[in-house]
């Protein structure tokens, strides 16, 4: 095919042409690749939510068991109360995720008195009112499981009880199962930079926590698998994203709104075909012009493709589908909302995460249906978690944020029936520290997470993993003198079922997640690495 | 010289007229604007004379504008002819001379925070009263006011570059930014955004130290408001078992991890050390941590001491509204929250009872004689000005007048950047053949801009607020600029990266196998994202719809018929809330396009179209070897040497894809595209 007529062709045939995103080496490796063309049969998306900063994530779920009182004293005017929200009805949502309080439908969850919105004890009151303490019940005997969902989530309090979401209980970076007493003793292998952003950051995305590799899991999964389909296995709403990142593939990152296309004179020059026919190979001795060149034509080629299957999209805010507050889908984060929030006023919902979920449910709708993808990983970053001061303030509007926009983004899955097809996974570099601040936390080392997703084989209404039984300042679980929970489930373990969920084989699991075996209990069966109870058998 | 890149164009004739191409400044300027252009460099105006450019001059140019891309944000011909004629080691020892906004309070320049100042007063002089200029301290209101961010990212930042006599500096100054970052999007917060003083104070210090100590610059940053906000050691406290605090860890990590000793053992040839096993050596622990965040504690914000109207007076400890303190004076002690007690670290041990100053002081110096800062700082430098790839060799040699000016002193910047620009290896000619640097989006703006004259519209209306509550108070101002590109176009505006990482990491490979396998990074492609290469592309779009010959000349975009620049901006009275106010001029590549199409300058471009029944609207072959010409005059003026022949050719394709009957018309499309086709491309995006 003559380069000129590339892009005419892209056009009629983006579904079945082989993945743009899968940029060659200088070398032209692409040729020579030994890459299986894997192929599915039905559509199933991940999508990954990281919380950018370090979740506190030991007050969005905080802990509701015997540790409680060593919580409490740790974390001081920071502590969420013992208070069981489940069990007052003001703070109900139901089954649809509306209000239900007394006060009547679409009600705000917590009341501001009139001229008090902006008053610093609303907030702090909020925060740490109480949590909607999670059971579970097998055998019809119902147990509590020990963790709470923070008084700012009651849309995740009925997405719990639902079923469709469930808690993953003090995940984070490990190299291998490590106890304080092999990090005491010397003999533990731990993650290297422990409490640095960047590099917890990379040890996520690498899930090779040793060292940090240049390649992201998705990113090698992508390398790994010859998917069809014009956009490639990875998409990034958050810009560049390492974890989507492979040795010869790239994530597309992009833009919340409709996608950006070439302006151009007229309709005889479309200068996105000047970059598409730039040649890639013949002039660029210098490596760098060849990388810009490619990432150019490559970028030409999505803008035509993209612009072309945006103008399909579903159009959320005419669903019939209503937030908790009857309002519009993606909607909470806008003005005339906020003061129903019990939040300081000047302190709103944050758009881009709203955004970006939007964004994601609009691209899967179109992936599946137009585009014709099979597997896609979504990457959505929320931002502003690294609370190290004004911690009420900065955590509750990301809590807040965090439960609307989730919300919102499965009524939209459900809205398309799309509900089954997608598994939500939340990571963050790490948690906190137990301790306080005074009026914020720092960098800490394990936290719990939340998946979710409305497939019958996914197990909702669960905490997964070990929930801790010791939260002492200097017990087996608190590393430092600041108290950094030991992580008791590596990433990599949260992550493997649902890859095998994903029709990831077992062979190519060890590629994309390395350090997996590390975990294994049972030395012949790799999925004794797995965290249990994820997805149902069968 | 690129000896590929020059055997594909010895078939081609090289020589070109470039008459007008030193023909930068016309009879509307106005006298002001004459001054700004005035340098005590030579300044080559030879209007329509007619110079030929050799093979050897088009080497020499090419160096010079490579000179200017790694070391200024500007690329004006009298430099060009400057470097071309004295060399380079000429130009940087001249820049080291130039006067900076510091060196004298006399003069007219000004710093960053008194521009604003200035700029205030003289917006909404209701709102900020002469007296800000004078005593800025005791003056400025501190009521938050989005639009002091606005005047120092949209107008100031862009004068500075774009204008500044001392381009070194400032260009230093900039690379510094990204070494010592802060930023509008605080995770404390955004008071720095609404009180963006603090901002103008904290850019100032990088650019009076940036041929100053490190050292210096360390305490001055770790003393300033904006700092101590941004990495949040604002009001930490010392441990309380009672409350169960500890001090804030933030500054004391990013201090060593980002600012000075990076987190693993160095070489003085940047590559780590390795241990007996073969593993990089950490430079701190987290008790190293632990302990230095000690040291910031017992620090916040001087509290407004003058009751105004508002009744402030000392607020509590560690408080941050974004009203009650002044951001422009160094941050204050607070003996009751400090921890006195001695402080291990690094293996140093900082006494108990010390001064607090002092024990910052003490930590500077720990941190300036720790072995790593040299190749660390050193290599950042490299990478921000020149290759993102430096050799082992070339870090080492800069390390070693980082370590050493030849006077013993340790941190001397001049002497440090005086050994990265004139190393052999910045005028390495694509050897290795990774050599250089993805260009950054804002660099590339400012060379594009200044090598297309740009200038300020004769003025635009300010409609900045007295308070919240008022009505807008509109004021015209006089020649400034103002452009707001970034949001919309691209995301490196100064000051805004999305954390205390930067825009992009050190150590970002693309995907690529070539780069992957020999672990070369390209750190400004990371936020080479589809979306983002696409706005700046179209702002290359965009911005030529803002040209002078355009509007007054072809009538585009000038519904009054105006003549000049002055008439066409009273008509269309732009208001500092556009996204632009100022306009670029590209008078002499459209006389230079003219003059190959019928050997006149009236403006009617005869002979572009062809005269072929049925083809009128199409180029013609007179058109065609106008083009021809037309890039090689661009390319020339934008890069130093023609464009690889591939590269021409699919250009030259392109543009004959652009018809249409009216051929003055017809030209402005094809100048436009052309520019932005040389533009978007690597040959200008990568600076080698």
């Amino acid at each position: 095919m003559k380069r000129r007529d590339f892009l005419k062709n892209i056009a009629l045939t983006a579904g079945t042409i082989s993945p743009l995103a899968k940029v060659t080496g200088g070398l032209g490796l692409l040729s020579t690749s030994t890459f299986a063309n894997t192929s599915f049969g039905d559509y199933k998306a991940i999508v990954l939510i990281s919380l950018d900063g370090g979740n506190d994530a030991m007050n969005m779920f905080p802990p509701t068991n015997t540790t409680y009182s060593d919580y409490q004293q740790t974390r001081g005017d920071l502590a969420v109360s013992l208070t069981n929200l489940y069990e007052d009805s003001h703070y109900q949502v139901d089954d649809d995720n509306h209000f239900t309080g007394a006060e009547g439908a679409n009600q705000p969850y917590y009341k501001v008195e009139p001229g008090k919105e902006s008053l610093e004890s609303n907030a702090i009151l909020m925060y740490t009112k109480g949590s909607y303490h999670t059971t579970t019940t097998e055998n019809n005997i119902t147990t509590q499981t020990g963790l709470g969902i923070n008084a700012l989530m009651p849309e995740f309090a009925s997405l719990y009880q639902k079923g469709v979401l469930s808690i993953v209980s003090n995940v984070g970076t490990l190299v291998e199962p490590t106890t304080k007493a092999q990090i005491e003793d010397g003999s533990a292998q731990l993650p290297v930079f422990l409490f640095a952003h960047n590099h917890q950051k990379l040890a996520v995305a690498s899930t090779q926590a040793e060292t940090l590799a240049k390649t992201g899991w998705a990113g090698r999964l992508a390398d790994h698998w010859n998917l069809n389909g014009a956009v490639g296995l990875n998409i990034s709403y958050a810009g560049p994203e390492r974890t989507l990142i492979g040795e010869s593939t790239s994530a597309l990152a992009m833009s919340t709104t409709s996608p950006a296309a070439y302006k151009s004179i007229n309709s005889g020059e479309k200068f996105e075909e000047l970059l598409n026919n730039f040649d890639i190979h013949t002039t660029n001795t210098n490596h760098l012009n060849r990388v810009y060149n490619i990432r150019n034509r490559t970028t030409a080629q999505l803008s035509s493709i993209l612009t072309q299957y945006w103008a399909s999209a579903p159009n959320f805010s005419t669903s019939t589908k209503k937030n908790s507050y009857g309002k519009e889908l993606f909607t909470s984060y806008k003005d005339g909302h906020k003061e129903k929030l019990g939040m300081r006023s000047h302190h709103g919902l944050i758009k881009s995460f709203f955004e970006q979920l939007e964004a994601t449910a609009k691209m899967i709708q179109i992936s599946k249906e137009g585009l014709e993808h099979k597997r896609q990983i979504f990457y959505v970053r929320g931002t502003g978690y690294d609370s190290h001061s004004d911690q009420v303030e900065r955590h509750s509007r990301n809590l807040r944020t965090v439960s609307l926009a989730i919300s919102d983004f499965y009524k939209a899955l459900e809205s398309m029936g799309l509900e089954e097809d997608v598994l939500v996974i939340s990571t963050s570099e790490f948690g906190r520290t137990l301790k306080s601040n005074g009026d914020g936390t720092d960098h800490g080392w394990g936290g719990h997470s939340f998946m979710l997703s409305g497939n019958p084989q996914f197990s909702g209404g669960k905490v997964f993993g070990h929930v801790m039984t010791d939260l002492s300042l200097n017990g087996v679980n608190a590393y430092t003198s600041r108290a950094r929970i030991i992580p008791t489930t590596a990433i990599e373990q949260m992550l493997a079922p649902a890859l095998k969920w994903f029709g990831v084989p077992e062979a190519t699991m060890a590629h994309v997640l390395p350090n997996l075996q590390n975990f294994k209990t049972d030395e012949s069966n790799i999925e004794s690495a797995f965290l249990q109870g994820v997805f149902n058998e069968g | 010289m690129h000896k590929t890149l020059f055997r594909h164009i010895q078939q081609v004739f090289v020589v070109i007229s470039l008459s007008l191409l030193f023909t930068a400044c016309d009879s509307s300027t106005t006298e002001s604007q004459q001054q700004r252009e005035t340098s005590d460099t030579a300044v080559a105006k030879t209007k329509n004379s007619d110079i030929q450019i050799t093979q050897s001059d088009m080497e020499k140019r090419t160096q010079a504008i490579r000179l200017l891309r790694q070391a200024s944000f500007t690329s004006k011909e009298a430099d060009i002819t400057y470097i071309m004629e004295h060399g380079r080691d000429k130009w940087v020892e001249e820049q080291f001379k130039k006067v900076g906004d510091f060196n004298n309070t006399e003069d007219d320049k000004y710093t960053y925070l008194e521009t604003m100042m200035r700029f205030l007063h003289t917006a909404n002089p209701q709102r900020y009263p002469e007296s800000i200029i004078t005593d800025a301290e005791n003056s400025l209101e501190e009521y938050p006011d989005p639009d002091r961010f606005n005047i120092l990212s949209n107008s100031i930042w862009w004068e500075k570059a774009l204008e500044n006599e001392d381009q070194l500096r400032q260009r230093v100054a900039y690379a510094l930014s990204q070494l010592l970052v802060i930023s509008i999007d605080s995770p404390a917060g955004a008071v720095l955004k609404l009180r963006a003083e603090a901002l103008a104070y904290y850019y100032d210090f990088l650019v009076k130290h940036a041929f100053g100590n490190y050292k210096d610059l360390l305490k001055d940053i770790t003393m300033s408001p904006a700092m101590c906000y941004y990495l949040t050691f604002i009001g930490s406290s010392k441990e309380n078992n009672e409350t169960g605090t500890a001090p804030d860890e933030n500054y004391a990590r990013e201090l060593m991890q980002l600012f000075t000793i990076g987190l693993y053992e160095l070489k003085n040839n940047g590559t780590k050390k390795l241990d007996a096993n073969g593993n990089p050596i950490p430079t701190y622990t987290q008790n190293d941590v632990s302990e230095l965040s000690k040291v910031f504690t017992g620090w916040d914000w001087q509290s407004r001491k003058v009751k105004g109207d508002k009744g402030f007076s000392k607020t509590r400890y560690g408080g941050t509204s974004a009203y009650a303190h002044t951001l422009i004076k160094p941050i204050e002690f607070n003996a009751d929250y400090h921890d006195f007690g001695s402080k291990t670290f690094l293996g140093k041990t900082i006494p108990a009872n010390l001064s607090a100053e002092t024990e910052i002081d003490k930590v500077i110096e720990i941190l300036m004689n720790n072995k790593n800062i040299g190749p660390h700082v050193s290599r950042h430098l490299i990478m921000r000005l020149v290759t993102s790839n430096p050799t082992p060799g070339y870090i080492k040699r800069v390390t070693k007048v980082f370590n050493d000016n030849g006077e013993g002193v340790k941190g001397d910047l001049k002497a440090t950047i005086r050994a990265i620009l004139t190393d052999s290896e910045a005028t390495r000619d694509n050897t290795p053949n990774h050599f250089g640097k993805v260009e950054e989006y804002t660099v590339a703006l400012t060379h594009f801009f200044s090598t297309f004259n740009v200038k300020p519209l004769p003025h635009f209306t300010f409609t900045g607020k007295v308070d919240k509550e008022t009505e807008a108070i509109p004021r015209k101002i006089e020649n400034t600029y103002w452009f707001s590109p970034a949001s919309q176009f691209y995301p490196q505006l100064p000051l805004t990266a999305d954390s205390v990482f930067n825009f992009y990491s050190p150590e970002f490979v693309p995907s690529d196998t070539y780069m992957a396998a020999n672990n070369l990074v390209a750190p400004e492609m990371e936020i080479r994202t589809n979306n983002s290469l696409i706005g700046f592309s179209n702002l290359f779009y965009t911005l030529f719809n803002y040209e002078k010959y355009r509007m007054l000349n072809l009538g585009l975009y000038n519904p009054s018929k105006a003549t000049t620049m002055e008439a066409w901006t009273e008509n269309a009275d732009p208001k500092h809330t556009g996204f632009k106010n100022i306009y670029i001029d590209l008078t002499d590549v459209y006389e230079y396009f003219e003059m190959q199409l019928d050997q006149d300058t009236n403006g009617d471009f005869a002979n572009l179209n062809s005269t072929e029944r049925g083809k009128r609207k199409e180029t013609g072959t007179q058109g065609e070897a106008a083009i021809d010409k037309l890039i090689d005059y661009l390319s020339i003026r934008m890069l130093g040497h023609p464009l690889p022949q591939d590269y021409k050719n699919e250009l030259q394709a392109h543009l004959k894809l652009i018809t249409g009957a009216k051929q003055k018309i017809k030209a402005e499309k094809i100048i436009r595209t052309a520019i932005r086709g040389i533009v978007t491309s690597p040959l200008y995006m990568v600076t080698k």
